[in-house]
């Protein structure tokens, strides 16, 4: 390097700041005011400070230059600092409602780096399988993740738990049962994002996020029924073997958006009908309440099911195609299977009915048979907004599993 | 060569309370060095002694501490262990690269404010490629190109600088050597001929 008598010069007093105190911040600082080979007059007044520039220096790749009685030292900023910087690109924008905030195809060497940091080039690759717009994004998500934030309940302060209420030991049993039910679709519900969770590029954060999110509200769910369910000493009820079938072809889906499909669209747009069905009928008021703020949890799940396959559908008309054949298939290994739970059925027909006379059961035998209608209906009309003709969604609706998840 | 091996020095580091003022009031005392062959912790520490008036062995005494000896002072493991030594009260100095000094009390190795700056050596250039006579001329001249065309700005090339620690080569000089190629003799390293003739090397 060529130290002209042009070269734009600076000083600075460090005072006794040292090198072991963070001298460096100060220099650096200073540095960045300079082109390369611009100087920079250093005083300070800590012992030893002027061995210790020397290797600083020398390290970041500046000249390092005797002092005189005035100074310490001169440094002669070098061309490398900065170099880091210099071809570093944006990742994006961090508001998603940016105008190309977030990349169709973001590199794969970006890896964690927060979107909208500058990145430096290079490094290693990381190998996510969803790492495009279209197999993750939704228009909503960035909402979808808001509300989700906002809407996060408590356990303790959200349910009035002492609420007082009489139920005999049979309807107490029939709503373990029920609850022992929902808590098995709810593990799945947990365990099926999960898988993707780590598949995703992280540059589509609020779908990580709005997916761990997802994956909590999930876990309180699981946590909720369990108490309810034990809340008056009863043991949890029956799990069957087609409902654990059911939910395992869930789990065994390895496509994503098949995965949602299945999961958000159908299953949990299936539990919404349940949810608000056991909202209103349930026998005690401690289970409306909670059927009522899980359903407002589910409504966000299905919510992004439908927004995801719907981006993915804009660019990818196939996939509708693709979304049948998953039904078909899933309708297919589970054809041999018994279906819903006996144990359910009798349970929400009982709860419905609110007692055992004879036409007190009958009306509770009657809204399970709306109950499934409105089940058969939801499905059509969430099938319909991806796409699919009323007589399709009728069809695929109908060969949902018998399980509803 | 690379920009991190041009322009070193070496210091002579002291406890701060140590009654040691000067070159002159190490006679008598420890002196701490890295292994017996290592360029920066040892053999100009020593000559630097010797050339203000102290000589090594006869007027003071010298602690060794012969960490991969054979490396040539490519490992810190000696001025370390010359720095811990000092802090035992084992060695009265202890001899190690500037940059070190700085970086044994970052890591932990030397209290701050626990030492001071006793000597610093002028500077000195440490590693480089050597050429052996007969290598061939092309080859050499293309690998010499393609080092210096090495920029730190290129991000495929910048991890393999971090990696080797600089920020650009240098094209290699001699004259950065002169004070080592003094400490060699003084030391009696080699013989005429070239044949490690110090005492107690044996790597
Ligand atoms: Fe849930
Ligand atoms: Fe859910």
């Amino acid at each position: 390097m060529t130290i002209t008598e042009t070269s734009p010069s600076r000083v600075i007093n460090i005072e006794a700041l040292s090198f072991t105190s963070g001298a460096h911040l100060l220099l650096k600082r200073a540095l960045r005011e300079l082109p390369a080979g611009g100087r920079l007059g250093v005083r300070a007044s800590t012992p030893d400070f002027a061995v210790h520039l020397r290797g600083w220096c020398r390290e970041q790749g500046h000249e390092f230059v005797e002092g005189d009685d005035q100074f310490v030292a001169w440094i002669v900023r070098g061309a490398a600092a900065g170099g880091r910087w210099r071809q570093a690109e944006r990742a994006g924008l961090a508001d998603a409602r940016e105008n190309d905030a977030v990349r169709a195809a973001p590199p794969a060497d970006w890896g964690f780096a927060s979107r909208g940091a500058a990145i430096e080039p290079g490094g290693p690759a990381f190998h996510y399988a969803l790492r495009t717009k279209d197999q993750v994004w939704a228009e909503n998500v960035p909402k979808l993740y808001a509300q989700a934030a906002a809407a996060q309940w408590s356990l303790q302060t959200a349910i009035n738990w002492d609420e007082p209420f009489a139920l005999d030991e049979e309807m107490e049993r029939a709503v373990a049962q029920v609850m022992t039910y929902l808590i098995e679709n709810e593990m799945a519900a947990l365990q099926v994002p999960a898988r993707f969770i780590a598949q995703i590029h992280p540059h589509f954060r609020e779908v990580l996020q709005l997916l761990a999110i997802q994956i909590a509200d999930e876990a309180r769910h699981i946590e909720v029924f369990t108490r309810r369910a034990t809340l008056r000493g009863e043991m949890l009820g029956l799990s069957t073997v087609s409902g654990r079938q059911s939910l395992k072809t869930l789990l065994d889906e390895p496509d994503f958006a098949h995965a949602s499909f299945l999961l958000s669209v159908l299953g949990e747009g299936t539990f919404l009908n349940l949810l608000w069905f056991l909202e209103r009928h349930a026998p005690d008021p401690l289970t409306r309440q909670i059927a009522r703020l899980v359903a407002q949890d589910e409504a966000r799940h299905v919510a992004f099911g439908i927004g995801h396959l719907q981006y993915q559908l804009a660019t990818d008309s196939a996939l509708r195609e693709r979304l049948a054949m998953a039904i078909t298939h899933r309708h297919e290994a589970l054809a041999e299977t018994a279906g819903l739970n006996e144990e359910v059925f009798d349970a929400l027909i009982l709860l419905a009915a609110g007692s055992w006379r004879p036409q007190e059961i009958a009306a509770g035998y009657a809204r399970v048979q709306t109950l499934k209608q409105e089940m058969h209906s939801g499905r059509k009309a969430r099938l319909e907004k991806l796409g699919f003709s009323g007589a399709e969604a009728g069809e695929l609706s109908a060969l949902h599993t018998r399980n509803f998840m | 060569m690379r920009d991190t091996d041009q322009n070193l020095t070496s210091v002579i580091v002291v406890r701060s309370d140590a009654p040691i003022r000067s070159i002159a009031d190490l006679k008598g005392k420890r002196v701490g060095v890295g292994a017996i062959d290592s360029p920066q912790a040892t053999l100009l520490p020593l000559s630097h002694l010797r050339a203000n008036g102290t000589k090594p062995f006869v007027d003071c005494r010298v602690e060794r501490h012969d960490l991969l000896s054979g490396k040539h002072g490519d490992h810190i493991g000696g001025e370390r262990e010359a720095a811990r030594a000092l802090m035992a009260g084992v060695v009265d100095a202890a001899c190690m690269i500037d940059s070190n000094h700085l970086l044994f009390i970052n890591e932990g190795t030397l209290p701050p404010g626990a030492t001071r700056v006793l000597a610093q050596t002028a500077p000195y250039d440490h590693c480089n490629f050597t050429l052996l006579d007969g290598a061939p001329p092309e080859l050499v001249s293309r690998f010499r190109e393609l080092l210096l065309g090495m920029s730190y700005d290129d991000a495929e090339v910048r991890p393999l600088l971090d990696l080797e620690g600089l920020k650009a080569w240098r094209p290699g000089r001699v004259t950065g050597y002169r004070a080592l190629d003094q400490a060699v003799e003084e030391s009696k390293f080699y013989d005429d001929h070239g044949n490690i003739t110090i005492a107690g090397y044996q790597y």
